[in-house]
């Protein structure tokens, strides 16, 4: 597929991944899929989504494709250049980078879906509101109350009539339940995928554009090329270097930003998990069937994508601590390194209750604050190769 | 016999140290030339003028810093962070060990915990910003037209009147020109900027609980009117080596000991 002039970041982390890899043939449908975005033109029908809230079930059942636009594409983001506050989020940097650069894409949508999950994807979505397809989920912040759940289910039934409305069809029950086995399959696969990484089968950055084309690609595709990558894995030895295995938590090194993994894999760590919602996080909620009616199920995606999501915008968020620390517990992790995107003030905030936490279960645990510039690589791989270093060996005796 | 050599390529200087059976025999400092190779070159040749060498001693060298790659060492790199630990406890050798080590560099901060056994329990660096690091001190000295070294013996008795509100290099240089615009005098600005710097690390630091035993190393440790802010806003006594801004050369040439050592068993 034709690309544009001006992905040379994205080309590089292509380059760099696929360079190193030993099964570089099974991860060609993620670097196309991954590609898209800086084609010429998208031929078929599709929406753009946002963060987690994704609805993968919603659009699959309606037929309508999606394409994820978080980004971590710093080039591209220059271009926003005097249109956004210099602390940005540098996603939001990126993807509204994305609207100057490739304003068709935007233009050509059938929908754009933006969950008001933070300030930052508030204000971003007032730069899209010339566009009649723009919608917008409201996500309410205070989690664990009746009411907030009532209002999300409230509003993602108008999501619901919204996508009908769009695609001219109602979405049946029978598609209802296709989508979520089909999303199912791919969370089943996605936890395949994590047991080869932490196998060391895989690396970091290898995961991290499989998971990242999920961004671009619906779940049956998605699955049956992760199913490739399983089968060019199967009789790979496990990784024979010793090396100290690492938990990533914090704020998302999205594509093509893989700085901060690849620092780590460099100094002689292999990332074992993560928690990010780019990569892992976003396979971890499952639908769960109540009644295999059509508002049933359509409650049930709600609660998917509202009830245990552990995204820091949320208030009372007492949960996003201990399901990292299970997930952690699962990867025999030495150690968790905590990443900040400079501007990003919702995971900034949480990283001091995490650090209490973690240090008080006696955790090594390293925070480190960056953006997807290049400039800090040399003092992050300074504290980063520390941090290895005075982890390795140690054995964490969880409570 | 062999010697082993540890060269410190700092931002702002290089530093190198000579050991042999496991005792210091030279130190060498001088400030960075435009290209690191060149640095390493003279540092080296700096150090070795200082010893009396003959063809058969073995020269085994382990570098570290921002130009570490640049030395090309035979006894390859360590990680500044381990050295600087390694050139503190070498130097508290009979000593209770430190279970705090502040560096303050060139352009960073580290601020270094250690468990009760001398490893590393965790660390925090300042992010992308020089404020209270050896550049700091620098801008300060230029703009009152001082030498750095003379900021040590710059301060008032009392407490300063001035209130800083921000150690960031840019607003501070704003702010001692306006200062000095005001009417302060040169001691009064230094006093509170001493103070200032001294409260950001401790903030650094995390701000409670900072344990009993301090180093402070890196060259701005040979400021003693810092220094003595520093004790007094920590509320700790401070403890300064001998060569503070050597440590981590020191640190890096035990490493070399060491992994000379390793090689020959």
């Amino acid at each position: 597929m034709a690309q544009s002039q001006n992905t040379s970041g994205a080309q590089r982390t292509i380059h760099n991944t696929i360079s190193r890899s030993a099964i570089s043939d099974s991860l060609e449908p993620f670097v196309s899929a991954i590609s898209r975005i800086h084609a010429d033109a998208l031929s078929e029908d599709y929406a753009l989504v946002f963060c987690l809230q994704t609805f993968d079930e919603l659009f699959m059942a309606a037929g309508l494709p999606t394409f994820r636009l978080c980004s971590g594409d710093k080039e591209i983001g220059n271009a926003t250049q005097g249109m956004l506050p210099v602390l940005c989020c540098p996603v939001v940097r990126s993807s509204l980078g994305l609207l100057e650069k490739r304003r068709e894409l935007f233009e050509k949508a059938k929908m754009i879906l933006v969950p008001t999950t933070c300030d930052w994807k508030v204000k971003m979505a007032d730069y899209l509101s010339d566009f009649s397809t723009l919608h917008l989920v409201e996500l309410p912040h205070c989690h664990g109350k009746e009411r907030s759940q009532r209002r999300w289910q409230a509003e993602v039934r108008i999501l619901v009539d919204k996508i009908e409305n769009c695609m001219g069809r109602k979405i049946q029950t029978t598609d209802l339940l296709k989508a979520i086995k089909d999303s199912r399959r791919a969370q089943t696969m996605s936890e395949q995928l994590e047991t080869v990484r932490k196998s060391g089968k895989i690396s970091h950055a290898e995961y991290l554009l499989v998971s990242g084309a999920y961004f671009m690609m619906d779940a049956v595709q998605w699955s049956n090329a992760v199913s490739g990558v399983l089968d060019a894995v199967k009789d790979r030895p496990p990784g024979s270097m010793p090396t100290v295995g690492i938990f990533l938590a914090g704020a998302p090194c999205i594509f093509p930003n893989f700085k901060v993994p690849e620092i780590i894999e460099t100094c002689g760590a292999s990332i074992v998990g993560d928690e990010l919602c780019n990569a892992s996080r976003q396979f971890w909620d499952i639908t769960v069937i109540d009644e295999a009616n059509r508002g049933n199920l359509i409650d049930s995606i709600a609660n998917r994508y509202y009830q245990s999501c552990i995204c820091p915008s949320f208030t009372p968020n007492q949960d996003r601590l201990s399901r990292i620390a299970v997930k952690m517990q699962a990867t025999e992790a030495q150690g968790i390194i905590y990443h900040v995107l400079k501007g990003c003030h919702l995971y900034d905030f949480e990283r001091f209750k995490a650090e209490a936490f973690f240090r008080n279960n006696k955790i090594p645990f390293l925070h480190i604050e960056t953006d997807d510039g290049l400039e800090d690589m040399s003092s992050l791989q300074t504290r980063i190769e520390a941090f290895v270093e005075s982890t390795r060996g140690r054995k964490i005796k969880w409570q | 016999m062999a010697i082993a050599v540890g060269i410190d390529v700092g931002s702002v200087a290089a530093k190198a140290a000579c050991i042999q059976d496991g005792k210091v025999l030279a130190t060498a400092c001088m400030a960075n030339q435009a290209r690191y190779e060149e640095t390493v070159r003279q540092i080296t040749e700096k150090l070795m003028d200082q010893l009396d060498l003959t063809s058969k001693n073995e020269v085994f060298t382990v570098a570290c810093g921002y130009g570490r790659d640049m030395a090309q060492a035979n006894g390859g790199t360590v990680n500044e962070i381990i050295a600087n630990v390694k050139g503190v406890l070498y130097q508290s050798n009979g000593e209770r060990s430190p279970r705090l080590i502040v560096n303050i560099g060139g352009q960073d901060i580290k601020v270094i915990f250690l468990d009760e056994d001398g490893g590393i329990d965790h660390f925090v660096f300042n992010d992308k910003c020089a404020a209270g690091t050896g550049r700091f001190f620098e801008t300060l000295a230029r703009i009152l037209h001082l030498d750095v070294g003379e900021l040590s013996e710059k301060e008032h008795a009392e407490e300063s009147s001035i209130k800083i509100t921000s150690t960031c290099v840019v607003f501070a240089e704003n702010e001692i020109i306006n200062l000095l615009a005001r009417g302060f005098e040169s001691e009064a600005i230094i006093t509170a900027f001493n103070r200032a710097v001294a409260e950001r690390i401790r903030d650094i630091a995390g701000g409670r609980n900072i344990p009993k035993s301090v180093v402070v190393d890196g060259g701005v440790a040979l400021n003693r009117s810092f220094i003595r802010n520093v004790s007094d806003v920590f509320g700790r006594d401070i403890r300064i080596l001998p060569q503070p801004q050597r440590t981590t050369a020191i640190g890096a040439a035990w490493a070399a000991w060491e992994r000379m050592n390793e090689k020959i068993s």
